[in-house]
């Protein structure tokens, strides 16, 4: 690489964008594959995991199993996921749709038993007194009392579900992904562009429709046949699960040689170094956009640009922006790092942003009332008053970015991630499978520390959004 | 992966198979000719839509030789060919002879036929003009472009290469995998690595085709010659299908087919046969990559 | 009509009230309306009347933090007008507000919170400074100031750890910082207990009468007023209803009760 110059060579080379309507015509198969992986995927999903909810909201017997079963498959890295499903059910919008419904019915089943567990108890326990079944209080007391929150959040995990349908084409997923892997690879960017225009205006698209399904639930309804149409096309033939138990078979007992161990710490280090850089990097970023684009300190003239900025990183997953670092700037950590720091950036702005705009009034009034700078108000008591929520919005970023660094790793950040996806890639399974059980508990791990350290500071619990885990 | 492959083994697939089945009644030859033969190529620069529709001549030309419908399917990595071979959704593979000799001892997958070509094949090693790396110990400390982590030519030959000229790929270059041969090409061109290695044929056809420049990019080594690319079947596809295949390929001409060979970058098929891969076995072992 | 109840000792007034009406935003009317008065350079008043009278609201308007609906407000002859911000910015440097709750940043140390006091006056970059790298001469600045109002010892405090009236000190410390002409304190004993109460007065006099400040100070309790102030505002239902000065020698009540705005908005102490 020579530097500077190569890099702007690059960005420019990325510009214009492929709009041709040709192009965009030709998109509309990827899309509407990855559109249907997504909702087909999500509707599954949503089917299984409302009883699950229910099920661990009541706190059945074997709630406690169920749930840490459930942990269990939300630490598996989506990708990893994704590539199973690959060898499972062979390439195409089949697996994606598999790994997605894996992933989120783990997800929103926990998700939906914690919003549960958290309804109001009188109502509950006068439904109880009467001697009604745990289906009645279910469908009588649990989810009238939550079903708003149950909207919020699993509103929040269809976009998140979207961008992840993306990532998992990538692997073999179908859809926009692979799109975005054979530009990328070809050196063909323009088209590269395009593509992640596309997946902005998608991701913008479904969180408007989303904020006003929100209002009028109703309508939620008028999804449920497309999303079961595609399921029905998508959804991979009973035949792969005989070859994937074979195939998982053929993964056990895990197994590392002696070289591998010796190599092993280096790795989980790059990842971690990979997840703490990355999340520094985000927060760094996060910290003037969050302030720029906070209502009631900022111009609304920097305030739009900056939120529409911010939108734009977020709609962009870590791997995306891996996947193209990777290609222009080539492999290591830097381009790992860069990649989660720009979508943590994304992230955190706008979480920042709402501390801001929810720190208490008095303060800040009283600094402003000196006849002090709006940057000078910001830095005296906006940003010292925020920093409580600041630093939980930072943690939980941090803990998120720990399982993306281990998927960036994969598409050639390095890392464990990167040793993975070689050892998967070359057959080697059971190697696979020991990499896999070793980055499953470094993510449980880092999940109980955070939590712990959460629950110990008395810290506010999460936006939906992160418990969304976007 | 594209919009090809959404047809394949999906119950709108079954679907439109019997419909098939209805309207079409069973003219060819073969058993099942009525369901689309899937057919994993290699993982190419473009796996997109476009790069599909290129290959829409060798479609047409095995659609009519094997009076079936044929999918094509490109896929990101070989490992995924590979695994298609077992789970059954591809029913013949385009695969390098390292990851054919893989498919051959988890799968049992059958060789087919191959290139004449194949049987002497070779891998370049390719850095940009001025680079001032001109011989294999010269890439000490650089990087360097490896293709697909499971490619004979754009990896266990280049490594195989390198080890015998004193260079340990795992530490004393800074390697990556770009994912495909195009790729790499792509990458020494734009200066994001300093020297690749690749399939000779694709450059050479790249070059042909004006995609790059061979004032730009120069070959600095040849590999000694390997066996690789093969065509397979799987374990239970039929006889009848399998030498149908065999004798699709082994009539290609240049006379009559040169669209098709083109995309095949070839000019002569032949039949292959597991023996010749022993070789590479050893050099595969050797590499701790089988 | 002159203003009701002006002393000009030093010729022309330094604040200056005409007509002023205001409406919170949210408000369904006005909260303070008609209201006009004037205050003499270093002058010291007593702002009271029951909750709701609009005392806030005025102090607010006063300060440019909420804009006026009617009339107008001047500060030695130049507007309060939040609709220009530079302008309200630089008139700000000169009005220290010593708000009701003690509105300290809880997360950073008293020095940074008594040294907001300067941000008028300092650039950007010097404000930035000095929340990761105080000098010295800035740092004995802010003791100084603390030192006046008897926390000079808890300069490096966190302000979260300090008691309310501690608090308040500190805040009183922020408006000293400012050097402004005029102090505006709402309510600043409001959450104190009564010898604090007496405390913090005490020292927002003395400090007014030393600095040559004027102080407009909001209270709950008219025999505080008449203890601590020469001259008291009483205000009830948005509207000026008395302005009396107080013989400090014949601590006798002269009381000047027509308020210009009152006689044309009619009966203003209805209660309605």
């Amino acid at each position: 690489m020579d530097g500077l110059a190569s890099t702007l060579g690059f960005i420019a080379g990325f510009f214009p964008p492929d709009l041709s309507p040709a192009y965009l015509l030709a998109l509309a198969g990827p899309v509407l594959e990855t559109l249907g992986m997504t909702f087909g995927a999500m509707l599954l999903a949503s089917v299984l995991s409302l009883p699950v909810g229910l099920y661990l909201g009541l706190g059945g017997p074997g709630a406690g199993v169920v749930r840490a079963v459930l942990s269990g498959v939300r630490a598996i890295p989506d990708l990893t996921l994704a590539i199973l499903c690959v060898i499972f059910f062979g390439i195409g919008p089949g697996a994606g749709l598999t790994a997605i419904a894996v992933f989120y019915t783990a997800a929103m089943s926990k998700n939906f038993g914690d919003l549960f567990a958290t309804a109001p108890p009188g109502p509950v326990a006068a439904l109880r007194a009467t001697g009604a079944r745990p289906v009645a209080v279910a469908l009588y007391a649990l989810v009238p009392l939550k079903s708003r929150d149950l909207l919020t959040y699993a509103s929040y995990e269809v976009e998140c579900a979207l961008r992840a349908s993306v990532i998992i084409g990538a692997v073999g997923g179908g859809g926009l992904g692979a799109e975005l892997v054979g530009t990328l690879n070809a050196f063909d960017f323009q088209r590269s562009t395009t593509l992640i225009l596309v997946l902005i205006v998608l991701v913008a698209a479904i969180d408007q429709i989303t904020l006003r399904l929100r209002a009028r639930p109703v309508w939620l309804l008028a999804l449920v046949p497309p999303s079961a149409l595609a399921l029905w096309l998508y959804l991979p033939a009973a035949p792969g699960l005989g070859f994937a138990l074979q195939t998982v078979g053929g993964m056990f007992p895990p197994q590392l040689d002696a070289g591998d161990w010796a190599a092993l710490p280096a790795l989980i280090w790059e990842t971690v170094r990979i997840a703490v850089l990355g999340t520094a990097l985000g927060a760094a970023l996060a910290l003037p956009m969050g302030l720029a684009s906070t209502r009631g300190l900022s111009p609304a003239i920097l305030a739009v640009p900056v939120r529409r900025l911010l939108e734009a990183l977020r709609a962009v997953p870590e791997v995306v922006f891996g996947l193209i670092l990777v290609a222009t700037a080539g492999v290591g950590p830097t381009a790992g790092i860069l990649a989660l720091g720009l979508h943590s950036g994304g992230c955190l702005g706008r979480l920042f942003a709402e501390s801001f705009e929810n720190v208490r009034p008095g303060p800040v009034q009283a600094v402003a009332a000196t006849g002090a700078r709006p940057l000078t108000v910001a830095a005296y008591a906006t940003a010292p008053l925020a920093l409580g929520p600041l630093a939980v919005h930072t943690l939980f970023r941090l803990e998120w970015n720990l399982r993306q660094a281990t998927v960036v790793g994969m598409i050639g950040a390095g890392g464990i991630g990167q040793a993975l996806f070689q050892a998967q890639q070359l057959f080697f399974y059971q190697k696979m499978m020991a990499y896999l059980l070793i980055t499953w508990v470094l993510v449980l791990l880092v999940d109980r520390a955070s939590a712990w350290t959460r629950r110990r500071a008395g810290w506010m619990e999460l936006a939906p959004e992160e418990m969304a885990a976007g | 992966m594209t919009r090809h492959d959404r047809y394949q083994f999906t119950r709108r697939g079954f679907l439109g198979t019997a419909i098939a089945a209805g309207s079409v009644a069973a003219a060819g030859p073969l058993m099942a000719a009525d369901t689309p033969l899937r057919i994993g190529m290699v993982p190419d620069a473009g796996a997109t839509q476009v790069s599909v529709e290129a290959k829409a001549p060798l479609q047409a030309y095995l659609e009519k030789a094997l009076g079936r419908p044929v999918k094509l399917i490109v896929p990101t990595n070989y490992n995924a060919t590979v695994e298609g071979l077992g789970n059954g959704s591809l029913d013949v593979a385009y695969l390098g002879g390292l990851t054919y000799v893989k498919a051959h001892k988890r799968y049992g997958a059958v060789p087919l036929v191959q290139r004449k070509t194949d049987r002497e094949f070779h891998s370049l090693f390719i850095t940009r003009a001025g680079s001032g790396i001109t011989k294999l110990a010269d890439l000490k400390g650089k990087s360097f472009a490896f293709g697909d982590v499971n490619s004979t030519s754009g990896h266990l030959m280049p490594f195989h290469a390198m080890k015998a000229a004193g260079i340990d790929p795992e530490t004393d270059i800074k390697a990556r995998f770009t994912g495909s041969h195009p790729a790499t090409i792509k990458a020494v061109e734009a200066g994001v690595v300093a020297a690749g290695a690749c399939d000779e044929t694709v450059f050479h056809q790249m070059v042909k085709d004006g995609k790059v420049d061979p004032a730009k990019v120069t070959v600095f080594y040849t590999t000694e010659p390997f066996v690789d690319y093969v065509w397979v079947a799987r374990k239970g596809l039929d006889d009848a299908t399998r030498t149908a295949i065999v004798k699709a390929f082994t009539a290609l001409t240049p006379e009559t087919d040169s669209k098709v060979l083109d995309i095949l970058r070839g000019t002569e098929f032949v039949k292959a046969d597991d023996k010749e891969y022993d070789l590479l076995r050893d050099t595969a072992k050797q590499a701790k990559l089988f | 009509m002159t203003a009701p109840g002006v002393q000009h000792p030093g010729g022309a007034p330094l604040l200056e009230v005409r007509d002023l009406g205001v409406q919170p935003p949210g408000a369904a009317a006005p909260t303070c309306a008609g209201v006009s008065f004037s205050l003499a350079p270093g002058e010291r008043v007593a702002l009271v009347g029951p909750s709701g009278a609009g005392k806030t609201t005025l102090l607010r308007a006063l300060n440019g933090s909420l804009p006026a609906l009617s009339g107008r407000i001047a500060l030695a002859g130049r507007a309060v007008d939040p609709r220009d911000p530079g302008g309200l910015r630089a008139l700000r440097r000169e009005i220290a507000v010593i708000p009701q709750r003690h509105d300290l940043v809880e997360g950073l140390r008293v020095s940074h919170n008594v040294m907001a006091g300067a941000l008028g006056r300092w650039s950007g970059a010097r404000a930035l400074r000095f929340l990761v790298w105080p000098r010295h001469d800035e740092l004995d600045e802010a003791r100084a100031a603390l030192d006046r109002v008897d926390l000079g010892h808890l300069l490096r405090a966190r302000a979260g750890t300090l008691s309310g009236g501690q608090q308040q000190r500190v805040a009183i410390a922020r408006a000293l910082v400012q050097r402004p002409r005029l102090i505006l304190a709402d309510e600043p004993v409001a959450s104190l207990d009564p010898e604090a109460a007496h405390g913090v007065l005490r020292l927002l006099r003395r400090l007014a009468e030393e600095a040559g400040v004027a102080l407009i100070c909001s209270l709950h309790q008219p025999d505080l007023a008449a203890e601590y102030f020469p001259r008291t505002l009483e205000m009830r239902d948005g509207r000026l209803i008395d302005d009396r000065t107080v013989s400090t020698q014949a601590n006798s009540g002269a009381t000047n009760s027509a308020v210009p705005g009152s006689a044309a908005a009619g009966a203003p102490s209805d209660g309605a």
